[in-house]
């Protein structure tokens, strides 16, 4: 299990590990010819795409308990 | 122990008169490249180390195609320079890695990895990087976990918060 408190995890490739991306986290896609594919459990941060590139989310989104 | 880098001009992680008093840091042990300047540290054969810690003037290249363990991750310090992971090699940490500053995996034709130690933590505001022109991943440390079917794909600006 990965948790991302507050970083930014940029760029392409693939992050292979269950995530937890926290609300200060940033998962940013931005590279135009690589995509960045993660496996993320629960999103309370940003999931972005950006510079025409692609974030492939390789399971069902679900945000933190309320 | 906490083992000093004490070389400003950078070098060999694995010469031992670049550090202060211990020699190089081992297993049990935080290495701390701190000291101030600008300077490169390469660890270029596999080393493992309870933790490490940077300076902001420093940079820790893990280069040779091999692997630097930091099983605590930075510790009870702070990454506040740079690691660069260089082509074909691997970074492999556990605990909680304390990054106010920018840890890169460089790829350019071979697998250029972090390998999670689970459970990692990552805070401290800093950057991750992946630059890939073949590989770079964030995976577990046993085995490839397969991506199931993708059902969620966002592309170009498109922009998810789920609160």
């Amino acid at each position: 299990m990965l948790t991302n408190v507050d970083n930014q995890i940029a760029g392409a490739g693939a992050i292979q590990v269950p995530l937890i991306n926290q609300s200060g986290g940033i998962i940013n896609a931005n590279v135009a010819s690589v995509p960045l594919a993660i496996e993320v459990v629960i999103n309370g941060g940003v999931l972005e795409a950006s510079n025409g590139a692609e974030l492939l989310v390789a399971s069902p989104l679900r945000g933190p308990a309320a | 122990m906490k083992i000093l880098w004490n070389n400003s001009a950078g070098g060999n992680f694995n010469s031992a008169p670049n550090w202060a008093f211990a020699g190089v840091p081992g297993p049990a042990d935080i290495a701390a490249m701190t000291l101030s300047g600008t300077y490169a540290v390469s660890s270029h054969v596999s080393n493992t180390v309870l933790g490490f810690t940077t300076g902001a003037g420093a940079t820790l290249a893990i280069t040779g195609s091999s692997t630097f363990t930091a099983t605590q991750g930075t510790a009870t310090g702070i990454n506040g320079g740079h690691v660069i992971v260089a082509d074909g090699s691997t970074l492999k940490a556990g605990g909680t890695i304390n990054n106010v500053n920018q840890i890169l995996l460089s790829a350019a034709g071979h697998a250029t990895e972090f390998l999670v130690m689970s459970p990692l933590t990552l805070k401290g505001g800093g950057w991750y990087r992946c630059r890939a022109t073949v590989t770079t991943s964030f995976r577990p440390l046993a085995g490839m976990l397969c991506l199931p079917m993708l059902t969620t794909r966002l592309r170009g600006l498109e922009r998810s918060r789920c609160r």
